[in-house]
């Protein structure tokens, strides 16, 4: 019978040398909210896999290593007290969408059942097929392109630059500032053969028209182009004094090195698709001169403060990751800062979210309602000007962009801030 | 359908039904109740999942009438979806018409549409009948794009949710039981007309077109029927799918999409009904595990990034079609008939 009591206590000894720290791991654990979710509706194959896949990368490390690692999470806060409660890391869920929209469907309602408060995508088939689906859901989504549908009418899907059409506006203001000779000007239009390059034509057009400025040529360029010649000849015909495209980085490339082949001269710029890294990469010589427009400062130029820290973290986190050479160039693209920036208004929109609603009853409305819609002044940490959200009358969230040039093959500011004229597309009109 | 041994067709009725054993009927029913209770216990991501396959299985079983039994290879099926599509949302867009008067209109205008671009197939076959049809593709959303007024351009275009009695089909759960329903009714329809004597005189031409035409097939009525019906459900599949996604884009009916619809029925199986379920499943079950890959492979592995997982994902996926090619050219449906032979004639293996 004794043997038998010992037996047992020593089976309980066993059992609470299991149970206690089981249980008091337990509890460590349930001091810590569970992770917040985000959704990354992402391309890093596919057309535009080579624009889309590094706002991706740094959208992701953004928050995994900067925010969860470097800084321990984002503070919530004692709705009552307004005390630091503390810190909720963030887990992004993403997948790979290849510009099919059933996969983008599919990885939505995936994330959607994961209970994710936020999305982030880059892709302009996604926002338009999916914007009927975040406005169900009540799900904020943040776009690194700034495709004009997406943006109008205001709705759930939010950005942090003017959009393509407006960009246009930009170089039309920035043409006529210069423009010397008596003759109106003539701009001639390149993009993409699909809904993203044709975005510049909601109101592109009409607002050159409306400021004097003459559309000559109206060019569209296939997705995967070899050849732009006979585009290139008739805008030449049609005598443009200046070229704007609406192309991804790989286009450009192609359009660029054929106007250095037929000798052709006429000034040639971007809207914010591409950047320096990228056209020289790709179009080598023929990309010096070119224009693209950026709402950044120069990306290798670390004299700023918020330029050094994004750079310094780009070369910590991306060092030896396929498809990144730190080493040959230790700044990021454009596209890449891009993700990095929408990030930190992420970022800032949960923070203050978490000022006023607990990380367990974050949804997507409470983030819009108590985040998105209190962002004001957030400058990205110094990274670009002020963004701010007018909710249901302007989800573009920041006006100012820069004009940049290639010059030395590297990427150089060839204008200040500008303010980019707002362009709103011809249903906007009509409702209004 | 082969039969197990001891049954016998006493009947002309018995011998032209498709479900023939109480083990047929009890699979049906068995199948229909499963269709029926998915949406109870499947989740958002699962039911868009079997939502798509639904929608794409309409459009393959009308490119599988038309390439796996009347032999005419199209490689524009994706642009005959569009025109179904874009037709039945500008009929409730800019006329107000119901959703079960458009989608069958957008069914018809699809086929009509099919009938333009089939007509070279009286004077080519074969590779050439195959560029004749990109033409297509290129043709319908040049046009779709150069029709703003109408088809919205290069802007997506809003579609209604269909409404039945006022009641909206507008969420996944809801909408499941519509593509389903549609799905099964087209299926049922294409077993039937592969087995009457429009669905041999197609197989007789896919065979030999000289021999069917000497037989006193007329090969002008047999292929157009084909083009004409095979581009009809690719309308109605289109029509099915923009009111489920309530907003379309020519992006969406991309010629790469219809080069995959011509890669699920030879995976499936070219001219088997079954095939060009089993090929669907299979492409967008493989397209959907690829595209989780990336998340993993760069969870699990980091120093790779996640662009490395998703160009493996792919070319995993590249690999499994060559090898699946290569040791099963005749498609999963002849893979289904082997499993089931052996199945019957168990313990015996002759």
């Amino acid at each position: 019978m004794k043997r038998n009591h010992l037996g047992l206590a020593w089976v309980l000894v066993a059992a609470l040398l299991v149970v206690v720290p089981l249980f008091g791991g337990l509890t460590a654990q349930a001091a810590e909210p569970k992770p917040i979710k985000f959704g990354h509706l992402g391309e890093w194959t596919g057309p535009a896999g080579r624009t889309c896949g590094p706002p991706g990368d740094a959208f992701i490390a953004y928050f995994h290593e900067y925010v969860n690692k470097e800084k321990g999470g984002i503070p919530y806060l004692d709705p009552k007290t307004g005390k630091e409660m503390g810190k909720v890391k963030v887990e992004v869920l993403y997948a790979d969408c290849r510009y099919e929209l059933p996969l983008f469907k599919s990885a939505y309602r995936d994330f959607l059942d994961k209970g994710v408060v936020l999305c982030h995508s880059t892709s302009s088939p996604a926002l338009e097929g999916l914007k009927k689906d975040f406005k169900r859901d009540r799900m904020p989504c943040f776009q690194t392109s700034s495709n004009t549908v997406a943006h109008w009418p205001p709705e759930w899907i939010y950005g942090h630059r003017p959009s393509f059409a407006d960009d246009v506006g930009v170089y039309v203001d920035w043409i006529l500032e210069n423009w010397k000779e008596k003759r109106s000007p003539r701009l001639a239009l390149m993009y993409y053969d699909g809904p993203f390059g044709r975005s510049i034509l909601w109101g592109g057009p009409e607002y050159a028209k409306s400021r004097g400025v003459e559309i000559v040529a109206d060019e569209p360029v296939v997705p995967m182009p070899v050849d732009t010649s006979s585009q290139l000849l008739r805008i030449k015909q049609a005598k443009a004094d200046f070229i704007v495209g609406n192309v991804l980085g790989s286009q450009g490339a192609v359009i660029l090195k054929d106007m250095k082949r037929l000798g052709l001269d006429i000034p040639f710029g971007t809207c914010a698709d591409t950047d320096a890294a990228e056209l020289a990469s790709m179009a080598g010589d023929a990309a010096e001169g070119a224009y693209f427009i950026l709402p950044c400062y120069t990306l290798w130029d670390e004299s700023r403060p918020a330029t050094k820290w994004t750079n310094e973290r780009y070369r910590q986190y991306f060092k030896g990751r396929p498809g990144y050479n730190v080493e040959q160039q230790p700044y990021p693209d454009g596209v890449w800062y891009v993700g990095w920036l929408i990030a930190t208004i992420v970022e800032e929109a949960v923070r203050l979210a978490l000022e006023q609603v607990p990380p367990a009853e974050l949804t997507g409305q409470k983030v819009r309602d108590h985040g998105i819609n209190r962002i004001k002044n957030f400058t990205c940490h110094g990274l670009q000007k002020a963004v701010e959200y007018k909710p249901g009358i302007d989800h573009r969230g920041n006006e100012y962009t820069v004009i940049h040039r290639v010059k030395d093959l590297k990427d150089s500011m060839f204008t200040d801030w500008r303010k980019a004229p707002c362009i709103l597309p011809p249903w906007m009109k009509k409702e209004k | 359908m082969p039969l197990p041994s001891g049954i016998y067709n006493v009947t002309y009725k018995k011998d032209m039904a498709v479900f023939r054993t109480w083990d047929h009927w009890a699979w049906l029913i068995g199948l229909l109740v499963f269709l029926a209770l998915v949406p109870a216990f499947a989740n958002r991501s699962q039911l868009n999942i079997l939502l798509t396959m639904a929608c794409t299985i309409i459009a393959v079983h009308g490119l599988n009438l038309l390439t796996g039994f009347c032999g005419q290879i199209s490689i524009g099926h994706s642009a005959f979806m569009a025109v179904g599509a874009y037709t039945s949302a500008a009929l409730c867009n800019e006329l107000g018409f119901s959703f079960w008067i458009s989608m069958p209109l957008g069914g018809l205008a699809a086929g009509i549409v099919g009938l333009l671009f089939g007509a070279p197939s009286l004077r080519v076959k074969g590779l050439y009948l195959a560029i004749t049809t990109l033409g297509a593709q290129f043709i319908i959303i040049y046009v779709i794009m150069h029709l703003p007024s109408i088809t919205g351009g290069v802007r997506s275009l809003d579609v209604p949710p269909p409404a039945i009695f006022g009641f909206q089909v507008d969420s996944d759960h809801r909408y499941y039981y519509l593509a389903m329903t549609a799905c099964v009714v087209v299926t049922y329809f294409v077993k039937n007309i592969a087995r009457t004597g429009v669905g041999r005189a197609w197989v007789a031409i896919r065979d030999n077109d000289l021999a069917a035409e000497g037989m006193g097939i007329s090969l002008f009525y047999y292929k157009m029927l084909a083009f004409f019906i095979g581009c009809f459900f690719a309308g109605i599949s289109g029509s099915i799918y923009a009111h489920y996604l309530q907003t379309i884009n020519i992006e969406y009916f991309s010629l790469m999409d219809s080069v995959w619809y011509l890669g699920m029925l030879i995976v499936g199986g070219l001219g088997h009904i079954l095939g060009a379920i089993f090929g669907v499943v299979f492409i967008v079950l493989l397209r959907e595990w690829v595209m989780k890959v990336a998340p993993l492979t760069s969870k699990t592995l980091p120093f790779l990034g996640v662009e490395f997982g998703a160009a493996m994902g792919l070319l995993v996926m590249g690999l499994v079609i060559m090898l699946f090619l290569v040791f099963e050219p005749r498609g999963l449906a002849h893979r289904w008939e082997i499993i089931k032979t052996k199945f019957r004639l168990y313990p015996f293996p002759y």
